[in-house]
């Protein structure tokens, strides 16, 4: 029997400013061609570069349903693109009803929240603007019913995104996975590449001596990722596997990458795929023009690449459909699949001034190179995170094992919350100043979470850096992300053009800062992870730091939500006019945050650490499309306890939600769960996903001196079932705390 | 140049009247490359100037950035658009 899945791409779609298509992108990327554009949106910016590639939007409104013509820009790319990776595999209904939807972004919906930020009175807020909204639509529209996830961990979101998926299939959690990602180019992110002057006025000439920086772009790509064994049920052939991953944070600057988090990525996913260096025959490269950037990739693949005999054939496809950004990952994992199956390495643009080394040739017609066996895809993001993808090529005639491994057992989770102080209360209180940034450093929501980490880190008794924190990593979820810096630069530009915005707002914009400086300051090298959680939903980065922690990526992670509505900015007010069953959501949470450390139990007793609480099993499910009704929790619930034969447990339902408890009491004591079960209901209103954690450090909290959850010792087992605001719900059974 | 001597101020301890015109902003002083992306933003504010991306490397040095104000704000070579 295998140990684990094997995983296929068995459909790729794209949609860029050079295509429409795959197939078209892929050609044009052959040709050399590219799309640079004079920028719509700089009217009295005064940009210092006013060119970029934009997708003909045109085009896309004559590819989808007039009632979808309203909706972000992101999404009705993410929507053509899924269109055609859905008939590239050959999807059914029936298969897209089992098959997940996960999401890479830096930008969804920014055309929406940007319109908002830029009228003269106040605007309604847009459920559109909060970055898990595309991923919960595309599922909605394609008829899935499962859980979605969307990474929001800048320009390498894209390739952690596949690798997830990876694990998700080769542990045999899932079957079928649609990886996609999708960005929107608007105002905020061009100024801040601007003001970072990073950006080309011409061409994107990655590796070449007179590059000049980044041809920023948008588009969205999806790659259906599938075990082999239901690729062969539903008759499907592949020419492409998707061998292994790897990633890793430099933990050391915002803006410039050591190359030591690429370095390790690249030896994790050679390691992953069980090949070495020697056997990569093309590197697809991050690239993305500019000078200081590619000299440090080159480097890391020179360290790597030392031993070899022949040069390692490396190019950028960035040069024809510029940079991405959340999308990079996915649309270069598709450009890749296509030099793997059609054995073709896509060519550089502009190459005239490009010079080989012993170890690397920017040729696509290397002599060396006969056959594209592996081929490596790799991403660098803001933060210093880092990504790294192997393809490789399924030759005709290959025999396979048919037998799909089974799903693997689920390994006991040891949790650990920090002090009480470490969160809430105002962000200045709750600051410990672990770390000494200078002035350039956090903006005052990471400074809080900051000292969130570093208590966990304390109480998880780990000394300060003193563990090996290459197996330490941050996956945290958020659902507006740095919306009070966005308002800022927004301003900023208005008031005084590209001249006003601050170069280290720039550093403090993306959903992940947060994350990035919290791995800065606690040195933080493993997985470092940024979930955008849809409005009032939770709990999508502890499903994440669980799967790092079971497919041993990790050893610990840090793993929480958190939000940063400051009251006097305008999302706030624009939150508030939507009315109470929305608004009352805000709450008092200006700022709300709230995580834990979890590791795997058995690591955690060999070396004495103490758990809060123990998961004994953990998952996310969703039973329909939209927003979740009583009967949904109820079934999962009952399901899950016929399933495992538990018949002595007491239950605890935690409902965020926005209509107000009655009805879900009424309900839930009318399903006859309460007959048979310990059953305690409890109704909450919150819009981050910081909801859940901080529920559960309320239990950790009373656990840890009763040994039980509410202090009566009468039962050592829980069953804990959040159901948030759409149409998700996970599932946690705590065990007896040791 | 007292508008440069303020912008300075923010970033560099010593008075502009004290600091050689040779020495190097980043390696001299000190100056992180974040602060010189800011410094850059402040002059472009304080002089109604615009500095190009390949013109940042004028800005190494104290003279460098005098010399290029001078030409930009005479209208001379390399003149704000």
């Amino acid at each position: 029997m295998n140990s684990a899945n094997r995983v296929l791409i068995t459909g790729v779609g794209v949609v860029c400013p050079i295509g429409l298509s795959a197939e078209e992108t892929w050609q044009r990327i052959r040709l050399q061609q590219n799309s640079i554009t004079p920028i719509g949106f700089g009217h009295g910016c005064d940009f210092r570069i006013e060119t970029a590639s934009f997708v003909d939007c045109e085009k896309i409104r004559r590819n989808i349903k007039p009632e979808h013509i309203g909706y972000s820009k992101s999404f009705q790319y993410g929507l053509v693109a899924l269109q055609e990776a859905i008939e590239k595999a050959r999807l059914t209904p029936g298969d897209m009803q089992n098959t997940r939807i996960i999401l890479s972004t830096t930008s969804s919906g920014w055309d929406v929240l940007e319109r908002r930020l830029g009228e003269k009175e106040l605007g309604e807020f847009n459920i559109q603007e909060t970055a898990g909204w595309c991923a919960s639509k595309l599922k909605e529209i394609s008829g899935s019913i499962r859980p979605t996830s969307t990474f929001a961990a800048a320009c390498a979101s894209g390739t952690i995104a596949l690798g997830y998926a990876y694990d998700l299939i080769s542990t045999g959690c899932e079957d079928i996975v649609l990886v996609g990602g999708v960005d929107v180019l608007t105002k905020v992110p061009f100024a801040l590449f601007d003001s970072l002057r990073v950006l080309s006025a011409r061409e994107c000439r990655p590796f070449d001596s007179k590059s000049s920086g980044i041809v920023l772009s948008e588009g969205a790509a999806f790659i259906v990722l599938e075990s082999e064994h239901s690729a062969k049920q539903r008759g499907i052939s592949s020419l492409v596997e998707f061998a292994g991953y790897g990633q890793a944070c430099d933990a050391s600057h915002m803006t410039r990458p050591s190359g030591e988090g690429l370095l390790e990525a690249m030896k994790q996913a050679l390691n992953n795929a069980g090949v070495d260096s020697s056997s990569i025959d093309y590197i697809n490269a991050h690239g993305t023009g500019t000078p200081s950037n590619d000299n440090v990739e080159l480097g890391a693949i020179e360290k790597l690449m030392a031993s070899r005999t022949s040069p390692i054939v490396v190019t950028s496809t960035k040069s024809s459909i510029g940079h991405l950004q959340g999308v990079a990952g996915v649309i270069e994992a598709a450009v890749v699949a296509y030099t793997v199956s059609e054995n073709t390495v896509p060519p550089m643009k502009h190459s005239e001034t490009r010079k080989n080394t012993n170890t690397i040739s920017f040729d696509p017609k290397s002599d060396g190179l006969q056959n594209i066996g592996y081929a490596m895809s790799n991403s660098m993001g803001f933060g210093g995170v880092n990504a790294v993808a192997i393809f490789r090529r399924i030759d005709n005639g290959e025999i396979s094992t048919l037998e799909s491994c089974p799903r693997r057992g689920f390994m006991p989770i040891s949790v650990r919350f920090g002090t009480e102080n470490g969160g809430g209360g105002s962000i200045e209180d709750g600051f410990l100043g672990a770390y000494s940034f200078d002035r350039n450093g956090p903006d005052l929501q990471s400074k809080a979470l900051i000292s969130q980490v570093e208590s966990i880190l304390r109480h998880s008794d780990i000394a300060p850096k003193s563990l090996l924190r290459t197996r330490t990593g941050l996956a945290l979820e958020t659902c507006l992300g740095s919306i009070a810096v966005t308002e800022k630069i927004y301003a900023d530009l208005d008031r005084e053009g590209a001249s006003g915005v601050d170069p280290i707002d720039a550093t403090r914009n993306t959903f992940n800062a947060p994350g990035s400086f919290s791995a800065i300051a606690s040195n933080l090298q493993g997985p470092n992870i940024t979930l955008a959680a849809e409005m009032g939903s939770s709990l999508s980065a502890l499903e994440y730091g669980i799967s790092i922690l079971q497919g041993n990526s990790s050893d610990l992670m840090i793993v929480g939500g958190y939000d940063y509505i400051p009251v006097e900015s305008k999302t706030f007010k624009s939150i508030r006019m939507l009315g109470n069953e929305v608004a009352g959501g805000l709450g008092n949470c200006v700022f709300e945050a709230s995580m834990m450390s979890i590791e795997l139990l058995d690591s955690a007793r060999k070396r004495g650490a103490q758990s809060d609480l123990v998961i004994e099993d953990f998952f996310r499910n969703s039973r329909r499309a939209s927003m979740n009704a009583v009967v949904d929790v109820i079934a999962t619930i009952s399901e899950y306890l016929t399933e495992n034969r538990i018949h002595q447990i007491g239950i605890e339902c935690v409902i965020n939600s926005k209509e107000g408890e009655a009805k879900w009491r009424k309900e839930l004591d009318a399903s006859g769960l309460k007959d048979k079960f310990q059953l305690n209901v409890e109704v909450l209103s919150s819009i981050s996903p910081a909801w859940a954690y901080k529920y559960l450090k309320n239990l950790g909290g009373s656990s840890s001196k009763e040994n039980d959850l509410d202090g009566n010792n009468r039962l050592d087992k829980y069953l804990v079932v959040f159901a948030g605001w759409n149409s998700e719900i996970s599932v946690l059974r705590l065990g007896k705390v040791a | 140049m007292e508008k440069l001597g303020h912008v300075l101020a923010k970033f560099i301890e010593i008075p502009m009247t004290e600091i050689d015109d040779d020495a190097s902003i980043q390696v001299d002083l000190g100056v992180d490359s974040l602060d010189v992306l800011k410094l850059a933003s402040e002059i472009e504010k304080a002089y109604k100037i615009r500095i190009e991306n390949e013109e940042f490397d004028r800005l190494r040095s104290i003279g460098g950035i005098k010399k290029m104000i001078n030409e930009k704000v005479a209208g001379g070579v390399g003149a704000s658009k």
